[in-house]
């Protein structure tokens, strides 16, 4: 504790972070900021441009759809990932046997490539060679759909992926969260009568209010940051029915060329992850006051 | 004891120096080109590259070809526009004659090929139609073809005669055909949409048709839009015979769409000649009976029939940085020596080719070889090699929906009109 007290000491462990954090965040974050300031195709001198990608991309209306797409994305990702992983920890708290069984399946995905998960689920949602899903369609005595292709049903099919895939995360930390909280609190409102909703809602959940944060922080700048699974099945089509910001913006940096415009929409994806950030923040400190 | 353990140590130490000294000085003397490639490792223009290296090394040479192979298209494209601009140019790597290579040769980043070619004596060794695809719409040349390849669309026979329907001759017939292997229960047509170029030749079918390339370099250089006859034309084609690819054809590769053909699951399948070999007597599934048409023509055409797609594929180019008097040789070698070792896989080479016994090839590619001696003055030009990068992106996005019935042709060409707007400013 001694050794802790010493700043210099504390310094010298937060450094290495510090460094690699510097390197692998922070430059690049400061590049993108500069790079969205000029208007270069990769190939002539760069021009400085101002703040003008910023002011077409409040003109563009693919940049507007890849934005509206990515706020339903982000819903879709967070309700899988949150509502799910919670539903599964609390009933994990009930199971006596299996438990280690069932934590390692559902935690399987987590730790699969994207890229593969993203060619499992492509299979899953195929219409010819049919697919698991249209099986299981065919099965209850629905009409297989191209899930893929479907302008409507495209977004929610990649952003189910995304959200599946780490439901195992959020899982385990709820787990851990909710067996944490005192079992004598537990069994004096069971002998005050309280009933299992209760003790969800009034106990549990209060008591791990700061892990709910942390966990809602994860999955939004996850779900921001989204874009193996939504690239790799759909390129963002049909016609940008499943483009979001990340999609949209690697296309226009590597496919058009336009490295600044590209960069302004990166740099809009870090502005909104530290706004998304500071919200959540912000509203569970009122709700702890 | 410890001494024994130490000159132990030491002489493993010496050994493994020694090893690794010999290791760099072989480094040293031999010259590696990496070469970033848009075809499978798999690949005969690939196979026939290596095998050309391997003849190079035996009589003295000392090349390492390296080859980073990214099959992927659109991925190749990404990657090798971004490793440019990263300022790390591969020694040789695959181009098209796109605006991308017009701007490059514009900074002087691409070895000039007619002057290559010229200095070597090898210009005339080449097929013009396959030496010219590679040509800049300014006239330059910066790339060398490794192919002759042409485009047609397979059918499945028995598919066809089910339905009573023979090989469409023109796109009207093509509708006609379609509507009766839908109303047979089969799916027309099994096609790659996902990687995008399958649908763009279905695109410019209409327009060649109509009027040659000219209506594609009109609207290459600003003076045409898609609301001139041409592009409304194929935009209301396309809205047309979208209905008949398979569903989910939006998002299949072109490996699935020659599955959903190879397994009999679909009536046509559009590709080129590089994969002929899926369709020979010798590969082909049992039971599956095959044949093919090229491009369909339409009433009073400005081109032939036997003109349709032809041309060089997407040629090698070769970083000017990197190309001295030992890569010039090595490059001369390639040139005097590929097209006969790529003939022998039975592929139509880029060069003029002595084939007196063909008695060993398969029939089909004979056929094949028969219909290229034949072929007419012009050839259609991909759109996706004369359009901006933008264009195509627009195209790209926008051309299924206007298949699957979600846009309208007059949505479709409000859309590639305001882009090719956009890349004109």
């Amino acid at each position: 504790m001694k050794t802790l007290r010493d700043k210099k000491a504390v310094a010298f462990f937060l450094l290495p972070a510090l460094i690699v954090y510097t390197i692998m965040v922070m430059i690049p974050i400061a590049v993108s900021i500069y790079y969205s300031l000029i208007d270069w195709d990769g190939l002539g001198p760069k021009q400085f441009v101002g703040l003008s990608n910023f002011v077409k991309l409040l003109n563009d209306k693919i940049f507007i759809r890849s934005f509206t797409n990515n706020l339903l994305y982000i819903v879709i990702v967070m309700v899988l990932q949150l509502g799910f992983g919670f539903i599964i920890a609390v009933l994990l708290t009930y199971l006596v046997k299996g438990r280690g069984f069932i934590q390692t399946v559902y935690y399987i995905p987590s730790v699969i490539t994207v890229i593969a998960i993203a060619q499992l689920f492509t299979s899953f949602y195929s219409y010819e060679p049919i697919g698991l899903f249209n099986i299981f369609r065919k099965f209850i005595g629905l009409e297989p759909i191209a899930f893929l292709s479907d302008y409507k049903a495209a977004l929610p099919a990649v952003a189910a992926v995304e959200g599946w895939q780490y439901i195992g995360i959020y899982m385990i930390i709820f787990y851990s969260a909710l067996v944490s909280v005192s079992p004598d609190i537990l069994e004096a409102a069971r002998i005050d009568g309280a009933t299992e909703l209760q003790l969800l809602f009034r106990i549990r959940i209060p008591s791990i209010a700061n892990v709910i944060l942390l966990a809602c922080i994860l999955s939004l700048v996850g779900a921001l940051r989204g874009f193996a699974a939504p690239m790799n099945m759909t390129k963002g089509g049909p016609n940008h029915r499943s483009e979001i910001l990340a999609t949209y913006m690697y296309k226009k940096a590597f496919t058009s060329r336009d490295y600044g415009y590209g960069s302004s929409i990166a740099v809009v994806i870090v502005i909104l992850s530290v706004i998304g950030v500071l919200l959540i923040s912000r509203y569970m400190d009122r709700e702890d006051a | 004891m410890l001494s024994q353990k130490i000159r132990t140590i030491a002489a493993a130490g010496l050994a493994a120096a020694v090893t690794l000294a010999g290791v760099t000085v072989f480094a040293a003397e031999t010259r590696q080109i990496h070469y970033f490639s848009s075809r499978s490792a798999s690949d005969d223009t690939m196979v026939t590259l290596q095998e050309v290296t391997d003849a190079y090394n035996a009589q003295g040479g000392n090349i390492e070809l390296v080859i980073d192979s990214n099959a992927d298209r659109i991925s190749y494209d990404q990657k090798l526009r971004t490793m440019i601009a990263g300022g790390q140019m591969p020694d040789m790597f695959d181009l098209d004659p796109t605006p991308y290579a017009v701007e490059l040769g514009e900074q002087g980043m691409l070895t000039d090929m007619d002057a290559f070619l010229d200095e070597i004596g090898e210009k005339d060794s080449y097929i013009s139609l396959s030496l010219n695809y590679g040509r800049t719409p300014d006239g330059k040349l910066y790339t060398l073809p490794l192919e002759l390849s042409t485009e047609m669309i397979w059918y499945n026979t028995d598919m066809f005669a089910d339905a009573g329907v023979e090989a469409p001759e023109t796109l009207d017939d093509l509708l006609a055909a379609c509507a009766a292997l839908q109303e047979k229960g089969y799916t027309p047509f099994g096609i790659g949409g996902g990687d995008g170029w399958p649908l763009l030749r279905l695109l410019a079918t209409y327009p060649f048709r109509m009027t040659g390339n000219d209506f594609l370099n009109q609207l290459a250089a600003g003076e045409a839009k898609m609301t001139d006859p041409a592009g409304v034309a194929t935009s209301e084609f396309m809205a047309q015979i979208g209905q008949y690819f398979q569903p989910g054809f939006s998002t299949t590769d072109v490996a699935t769409g020659l599955n959903l053909f190879l397994s009999g699951k679909c009536a046509m399948y559009p590709t080129g000649t590089w994969e002929l070999n899926y369709f020979t007597d010798e590969n082909r599934p049992e039971g599956l009976n095959v044949s093919y048409f090229y491009m369909p023509t339409i009433d009073d055409a400005a081109t032939a029939p036997n003109e349709y797609w032809a041309f060089g594929g997407i040629g090698l180019a070769v970083n000017p940085e990197a190309f001295d008097d030992e890569y010039k040789d090595y490059l001369t070698f390639i040139v005097k020596n590929y097209s006969p070792a790529y003939f022998a896989h039975q592929h139509l080479a880029p060069q003029k080719v002595e084939a007196d016994d063909t008695a060993d090839f398969d029939p089909l590619f004979v056929q094949i070889m028969d219909d290229t001696a034949n072929l007419g003055e012009t050839a259609a030009r991909p759109w996706d090699v004369v359009l901006g990068e933008d264009v195509i992106a627009t195209i790209n996005d926008t051309l299924p929906g206007l298949c699957m019935g979600e846009e309208t042709p007059e949505d479709f060409e409000a859309a590639v009109d305001e882009a090719l707007e956009a890349n004109a400013n």
